[in-house]
């Protein structure tokens, strides 16, 4: 099971950072099922919005790195 | 409410069973698509965090401004899976949550570790174990009688004994753990040398009903604060870490995003049909 691939990894030496990836796929998913009908129109969406996400999330972790660098 | 193209059967019931059972709503709907993906993301996202909360990350506490469980807010919409935390918080006595309270006798399996007067007798015990308060109205006096198998060094031997009324500690009834841990000092004697009286610690667990575990309170009342007293809330910390925080995260957002799936069970998606955003960017191919 999926849930308990996680459990060993959150007990595992794995960064909590890529608990992030699972959620990004889970929001981008529901959100994009609450705006639209097709399947394929609500998959396609969804890949966009969790690329769109994870844009912005590893913008901020570049600026944040880039500031904190030489602390 | 806004015309949509997609045919909602009966949409007040279909949000209350899309809060009851994400998914279920739009299962009743026959959108078999989003019925799949919401009940697969949504139950999958919080029955992950239970899991990597060791299922201690929902629970619903509201007595005091600095306990309140703000998380479960969310937690909430998530639906059947999340309400029995309001029933183990708001529905059960006080006593429950007792320690070493034990009003009737009860038999259970016990497993756990006797740490004897000899060396000799250490080692793991495992048996049946009977709890019943040592005299009538006072049930936070318990004693136990416990009939088992001791793993020693020389090999297993069977055992029968008694814990001393008051010389232990055994968990509430109703905690966030299937294992309620029990000690005391146990006197007992072995089927091969029934003339030697034993003695030592014993320390060990029961086991505690799903209906007393599952989303039950964490305690978080402290006795003294000087003395370094331990809560529920405080173990559970120290032993889970960041993977506390980790569980009430995912099991936050589940709820919040069966809000969104109980939203189109009740109006449509927001998109529908031809007021799909974007559609012109996206045109559909002309026949040939």
């Amino acid at each position: 099971m999926w849930s308990d691939l996680f459990l060993a990894a959150a007990e595992g030496p794995l960064p909590r950072i890529w608990f992030a990836v699972p959620l990004i796929v889970v929001i981008s998913l529901v959100y994009s099922a609450s705006r639209y009908e097709a399947p394929d129109r609500i998959l396609r969406r969804a890949g966009r919005l969790s690329l769109t996400i994870g844009g912005f999330m590893l913008g901020v972790l570049a600026l944040l790195v880039a500031l904190s660098h030489g602390l | 409410m806004p015309q949509t193209r997609v045919p909602l059967k009966d949409p007040m019931f279909s949000a209350l069973l899309a809060f009851l059972v994400p998914g279920l709503g739009h299962f009743y709907q026959r959108r078999m698509f989003k019925a799949v993906l919401y009940a697969v993301c949504i139950l999958g996202t919080f029955f992950t965090g239970m899991r990597i909360g060791h299922g201690q990350v929902v629970y619903f506490n509201w007595q005091s401004t600095e306990n309140r469980t703000y998380a479960y807010l969310c937690q909430f919409w998530v639906g059947l899976p999340a309400l029995p935390a309001l029933a183990q918080a708001e529905l059960r006595s006080s006593r429950a949550f007792d320690v070493n309270y034990m009003p009737k006798p009860m038999t259970s399996q016990f497993a756990g570790k006797l740490t004897a007067e000899t060396s000799d007798f250490d080692g793991p015990i495992a048996g049946s174990i009977t709890l019943r308060p040592h005299e009538l109205n006072m049930p936070h006096l318990w004693t136990g009688k416990l009939s088992g198998e001791l793993q020693t060094a020389k090999g297993p031997v069977k055992i029968e004994g008694d814990v001393t009324p008051g010389s232990g500690s055994l968990d509430p009834e109703v905690a966030p753990s299937e294992k309620r841990r029990l000690s005391g000092t146990f006197e007992g004697r072995t089927s091969e040398q029934p003339d030697v009286v034993i003695r030592g610690g014993l320390e060990g667990h029961i086991p505690r009903p799903i209906w007393n575990s599952y989303e039950a309170p964490l305690r978080d009342l402290r006795v003294n604060d000087f003395a370094g007293d331990q809560t529920d809330l405080d173990r559970a910390h120290f032993l889970l870490g960041s993977r506390f925080e980790l569980g009430v995260v995912f099991t936050m957002i589940a709820g919040l995003l069966n809000i969104l799936a109980i939203y189109d069970a009740l109006e449509g998606p927001a998109y529908d049909g031809e007021e799909e955003e974007g559609a012109a960017a996206e045109p559909t191919p002309a026949p040939a």
